[in-house]
């Protein structure tokens, strides 16, 4: 599973790398147009530049924080740090937190879901993970991707195992939608345009739950006649949070 | 002298809130991890409780004048946990706002409340104004036009106006007929046509100057009207007080055709047209000047789809 995740991640990032060609700048995040609120209404009749959609790195960096990385400086904690501390606790301490996050990307029922990866090494070894991920279904792989729970890894000799909520992540965590992908074409401030990108238009956030107790991860391990079922462990998955984290970070995120 | 004395005992009578609101929270967040995976989970849900509780109370707080940006940013001074706070602080003041106009019992502002409430976890809200979580541009808040997301300054907002801010975003949030004219604004082919000085035909030209205005002052005078109609019904119904600047926007008139013709007045004579690139060409100045005009002085722009949901049965 792992390193299906760290493959998929390769092909995403390769896609991103593609797509991240534009910069948003400050005032275009702003919107220009001017009236916006209070005694101040000055402002231009028609603004000046035209307006483009949101970039697809926007919503990953959103995701990015709210789910796997966090910002210890302004003492935001991410999704996934929560889960990993309710499952090791102290052993923790020490340990080193290696974040990494992409953007799942849903076309054809027009949803995004955060998908990410935290990594906890002691030194040089890596002694779990935890993925909110997804799987290929079948040989189209892209148009097929479907996104799955949570899952939690351990890398241990004696205890190879995957924990696994039955749930779909798209099920359990919040997702934005969106109205239409459109390939804008980079204009400036006068409507010079110049390579195309992947942009979004119309996006509204999605909670599908609040605040989820008992997650219930079912412990797989490795036998002699394949994977078999394990117990339950007692998690709480505050998607209520998670989601009001994405709701300021999609407003303050600037590329 | 007499300034400076009376400068310390008004700052002094301000801030008269101290950390209380915040202390089980601060407590809890920086205990340390339980045993069992059980425990730690239920502290969690523990310490997301008590940081809602405390959030609705320094959001209380901050209403009644008893809490300054200031003083918050002093008791959470250390605490690695300082951001999840304002997350949760943003949702106090977004779900408090809501609940304060849902207290309304005039027709509009009944109607728009009830709407804000059931969009309010699609709304793509940031609180603005405290540590490092400054505003996008220099303004008290703002809606960008394309993510469709607000930002609110709580520290720039004074607390009375704070409700009439909030109306006037979240109603440019409501308003697909701005949305629409974001589309076709920036639509390839008008804006390829502008760009070689080709205008194309008329109507070509016509709907984009008139997509322009659509997310310029179009958009701010469907906005302001219906912000200046709940501004009235809220003094009504005493949820604020009269704001200087507001009753200029809204005047005095008593019909509603008065009152949109003042509003628009109000924000036209503050637009002014642009005068770069495309727009410095003869051609596209006389067309937009002569749109202007015509609805300066014959009629005024539909309010379109917020009347449709706030004024129509």
């Amino acid at each position: 599973m792992k390193k299906q995740f760290v493959t998929l991640v390769q092909k995403l990032n390769k896609v991103t790398l593609v797509m991240a060609a534009l910069a948003v700048t400050t005032s275009a995040f702003a919107g220009n147009g001017g009236g916006y609120s209070g005694p101040d209404l000055s402002g231009v009749s028609i603004p000046l530049k035209v307006d483009r959609a949101v970039k697809y790195e926007v919503f990953s960096k959103a995701f990015e924080t709210c789910l796997a990385s966090g910002d210890k400086s302004r003492g935001i904690t991410p999704l996934l740090h929560k889960v990993a501390r309710q499952i090791f606790g102290a052993k923790l301490t020490g340990l080193s937190v290696v974040a990494n996050s992409q953007l799942y990307h849903e076309q054809s029922s027009h949803t995004l879901v955060g998908v990410g990866e935290v990594t906890f090494s002691r030194g040089e070894d890596t002694v779990a993970w935890i993925t909110n991920s997804f799987y290929l279904d079948g040989a189209n792989g892209d148009q097929q991707r479907k996104p799955i729970a949570m899952g939690l890894n351990f890398n241990h000799p004696a205890k190879d195992s995957t924990l696994i909520d039955a749930r779909s992540a798209d099920t359990v965590l919040p997702y934005l939608t969106y109205d239409e992908v459109v390939m804008d074409k980079a204009y400036d401030d006068w409507g010079v345009y110049s390579e195309g990108e992947k942009l979004y238009r119309g996006f509204r956030l999605v909670i599908p739950g609040t605040l989820i107790e008992n997650v219930g991860f079912v412990t797989t391990s490795r036998s002699t006649d394949g994977v078999s079922a394990g117990r339950s462990l007692p998690i709480s998955l505050n998607v209520r949070e998670y989601a009001q984290c994405l709701q300021s970070e999609l407003q303050r995120v600037q590329p | 002298m007499l300034r400076l004395l009376l400068t310390i005992l008004l700052s002094s009578s301000v801030a008269k809130a101290d950390c209380s609101a915040l202390a089980s929270w601060l407590e809890v967040s920086r205990q340390p991890d339980a045993e069992t995976p059980q425990l730690r989970s239920q502290n969690d849900l523990v310490e997301w409780n008590l940081r809602q509780a405390a959030a609705q109370t320094v959001y209380s707080q901050f209403v009644s004048g008893e809490m300054t940006s200031k003083c918050l940013e002093r008791c959470l001074q250390g605490s690695p946990r300082k951001g999840d706070f304002f997350i949760s602080l943003q949702r106090a003041f977004l779900d408090g706002t809501i609940a304060k106009l849902k207290n309304s019992r005039q027709p509009v502002l009944n109607k728009f409340a009830d709407l804000a409430d059931s969009e309010r976890d699609s709304l793509i809200f940031r609180l603005t104004g405290h540590f490092g979580e400054s505003s996008p541009v220099e303004k008290k808040a703002g809606f960008h036009r394309i993510s469709q997301s607000i930002f609110m300054d709580m520290t720039a907002i004074p607390m009375n106006e704070w409700p009439i801010i909030f109306i006037h975003e979240v109603l440019h949030s409501m308003d697909d007929d701005l949305y629409t004219a974001v589309k076709i604004y920036a639509e390839e082919k008008r804006v390829e046509a502008f760009k070689k000085n080709d205008l194309g035909s008329y109507k070509l030209s016509e709907e984009w100057l008139e997509a322009g205005l659509g997310r310029g002052l179009w958009s701010e005078y469907r906005a302001w009207y219906f912000t200046s109609v709940m501004y009235r019904e809220g003094l009504l119904d005493g949820l604020w007080t009269r704001i200087e600047w507001m009753d200029r926007i809204s005047g005095t008139g008593t019909t509603s055709q008065s009152l949109r013709r003042h509003v628009y007045a109000q924000l036209d004579r503050g637009f002014r047209d642009p005068s770069e690139g495309i727009f410095n060409k003869p051609e596209v100045k006389k067309r937009l000047k002569v749109l202007r005009d015509r609805y300066r002085s014959e009629r005024l722009p539909p309010l379109g789809h917020l009347q449709k949901i706030l004024e129509l049965k």
